[in-house]
């Protein structure tokens, strides 16, 4: 099963549906996320249709990220920026 | 022609198409079906009342079968009330039993366990190990979830692609209230 994000999570408390201890309850089960997403981007291939990079690590499971994996992310998301859009533009 | 009153605004009135995203809901129907030697569960989820409080993004269309955030003259995205999702009705990817695993093959239990423990089903577990058991309607129908609403694309039997928005994940909402069928069904009465 997949995760609700952390942000999605924090809505539901903000408006009512999740009280704290449920999130606080759902967190602790690992069905939350633990970083808030950037705006999704976007980079056209070839046929001129949309498609979005993804960055993660796999197998990273419920383990912490380092602080030498939040750099690497950090770079990545620079590097991600360059290249891509918001599709709005 | 006659001056009447009504107004129409594509960025007002338009259609409004689902949101991806997190609903509070309800299973409101369940179906069974069997492929070879394994049963495959085909639920669908009813958005609850108390969606009506959350904020969805607004979404426009892209001028090519799809659609992309609405954002304002500042270039910020624009959010709508999610009280037009109330009542609407998802089915899930089906979740598949296989009651007689092969030796080393336990493992394609997997999703069934998770997903109805997400929903609210116990099942008896001794010392870590869980005893599978195959739910029925009475089981699931009316209990509470939070539902991850996802677009999906598939191919129909022309071979076209096509896409449906589907229940993806299911989690617990255990600040949620259990539905009797009475609540759930929404015929008259008459």
């Amino acid at each position: 099963m997949g995760k609700i994000t952390l942000t999605e999570a924090e809505g539901l408390v903000k408006k009512g549906v999740l009280s704290k201890t449920a999130f606080s309850k759902m967190q602790k089960d690992g069905l939350v996320g633990t970083r808030k997403r950037g705006e999704k981007r976007f980079i056209q291939t070839a046929e001129n249709t949309w498609v979005s990079p993804q960055f993660y690590f796999q197998g990273l499971d419920k383990k912490t990220e380092s602080d030498e994996m939040k750099t690497l992310r950090q770079e990545v998301n620079d590097v991600i920026k360059k290249h891509t859009v918001t599709k709005q533009k | 022609m006659k001056t009447i009153e009504a107004t129409f605004d594509e960025k007002r009135d338009g259609f409004q198409p689902i949101a991806e995203g997190t609903y509070p809901a309800h299973c409101s129907s369940f179906d069974v079906n069997e492929w070879k030697d394994s049963k495959i569960f085909n639920l669908e989820f009813t958005i609850a009342d108390e969606a009506e409080n959350l904020t969805v993004s607004k979404l426009r269309s892209d001028g090519n079968n799809g659609f992309v955030q609405e954002v304002n003259d500042e270039g910020k995205s624009v959010t709508i009330s999610a009280k037009y999702m109330v009542g609407k009705k998802f089915k899930n990817n089906g979740v598949w039993l296989t009651p007689k695993p092969a030796p080393g093959e336990s493992w394609k239990n997997r999703r069934y366990k998770e997903f109805f423990e997400a929903l609210g089903v116990s099942f008896p577990s001794d010392d870590g190990r869980v005893a599978l058991a195959e739910v029925e309607e009475h089981d699931v129908v009316g209990l509470p979830c939070l539902v991850d609403v996802k677009q999906q694309n598939f191919k129909n039997k022309d071979g076209e692609t096509r896409t449906a928005m589907k229940v993806n994940s299911v989690f617990p909402w255990s600040d949620g209230k259990r539905l009797s069928a009475d609540e759930l069904s929404s015929d008259v009465p008459f």
